[in-house]
């Protein structure tokens, strides 16, 4: 029998706390050291290499050492559209260059899990943004699972520079604590 | 028979297979427009109005289809980008439409990119419109720096 706890802050930086707090003990640093491959699947593709932007159609797979991405649709761009001089990007920040991209995005039924598939991460839209660091997740609402726990809003902010996540608006975080963890708890 | 006459007949009796020629290389052309095979190897390159070079592919041997489209066999084409950056492309067998400047094929292609490879079934290549597509069961496997976090999901 398990034991339902669940709470509604209205804090988002509460629930940044109590995730940091939860996953502080993890590994969340990748070696820094050699390249590690990426292997990108998908239905279809299109590449503009003028515009640098690669379109992938239709059950989208990204593994990495660190994990699996999927998603229905993605968009990925290259170079810094910001910048006001194109010639001031790279000349590897082409779509020739497929590790050069400056943002992601992943629509339609994103899920992201870690290798041993401890945590899933659920939305409809993902926006790696690689200026930023930063993984901006919305629609579902977004909700992050381990096993039945889950954290979720109405956007969740994960920054891969500093290792937090922000949710927000309306956090809502549910525990579920089984019989003999909560046993020990308690003790 | 007058001497006049008698040169005249020459001269027509000279003429004769000389106009016969003409008309058969006339003929002749005619046949290598409708079929030119090339047996030792084919280049075609684009290049714009500025003179840079856009795209170039080669290939072990080539056949017209019609007038506009080639089709080329062990096709090894170079995409080169505004910043000089190349996309090679490889296909055992493409068809290229010089009008269109289309290069097309439903056989497996591979592209090469400067950290990656492409690969898929099927492929549509516009280079007036510079973009590509890969029909089908797209894989693409690229290195990234671990220095480059990627998405570094927790464990």
């Amino acid at each position: 029998m398990k034991t339902l706890m669940k709470m509604t802050c209205k804090s988002s930086i509460l629930i940044t706390i109590c995730w940091i707090a939860v996953f502080s003990s993890m590994n969340l640093f990748a070696e820094k050291t050699n390249s590690v491959p990426t292997r990108i699947n998908a239905d279809k593709l299109e590449c503009d290499y003028e515009e640098n932007i690669v379109y992938l159609r239709g059950s989208v797979v990204v593994r990495d050492t660190k994990g699996i991405l999927k998603a229905d649709n993605a968009t990925i761009y290259f170079g810094d559209k910001d910048s006001k001089n194109k010639k001031e990007s790279s000349s590897l920040d082409t779509a020739s260059n497929v590790g050069s991209f400056s943002r992601v995005v992943a629509v339609g039924n994103v899920r992201m899990s870690s290798n041993n598939k401890a945590i899933v991460v659920i939305s409809e839209k993902a926006v790696w943004n690689k200026k930023e660091n930063k993984i901006t997740l919305t629609g579902g609402p977004p909700m992050v699972k381990r096993g039945s726990s889950y954290i979720k809003a109405e956007r969740i902010i994960y920054d891969l520079t500093t290792q937090k996540c922000d949710f927000y608006p309306s956090p809502e975080i549910v525990f579920v604590v089984q019989d003999d963890e909560k046993t020990k708890l308690f003790e | 028979m007058k001497l006049s006459q008698i040169i005249i007949s020459v001269i027509i009796i000279f003429l004769i297979p000389i106009y016969a020629e003409a008309e058969t290389d006339e003929k002749k052309d005619e046949d290598i427009i409708d079929a030119i095979s090339v047996k030792r190897g084919i280049t075609v390159t684009e290049i714009e109005e500025s003179g840079k070079e856009i795209f170039e592919f080669t290939g072990s041997h080539a056949e017209s289809v019609s007038e506009d489209l080639l089709r080329v066999h062990n096709v090894r084409a170079t995409i080169i980008q505004s910043d000089g950056s190349e996309i090679i492309i490889m296909t055992e067998l493409a068809y290229y439409n010089r009008n269109k400047r289309e290069l097309t094929t439903d056989k497996y292609v591979e592209i090469i990119s400067g950290d990656g490879v492409m690969t898929g079934i099927g492929m549509y290549l516009n280079t007036e419109k510079k973009m590509f597509r890969l029909l089908k069961d797209v894989q693409i496997d690229s290195l990234r720096k671990t220095d480059d976090l990627g998405l570094n999901l927790p464990e």
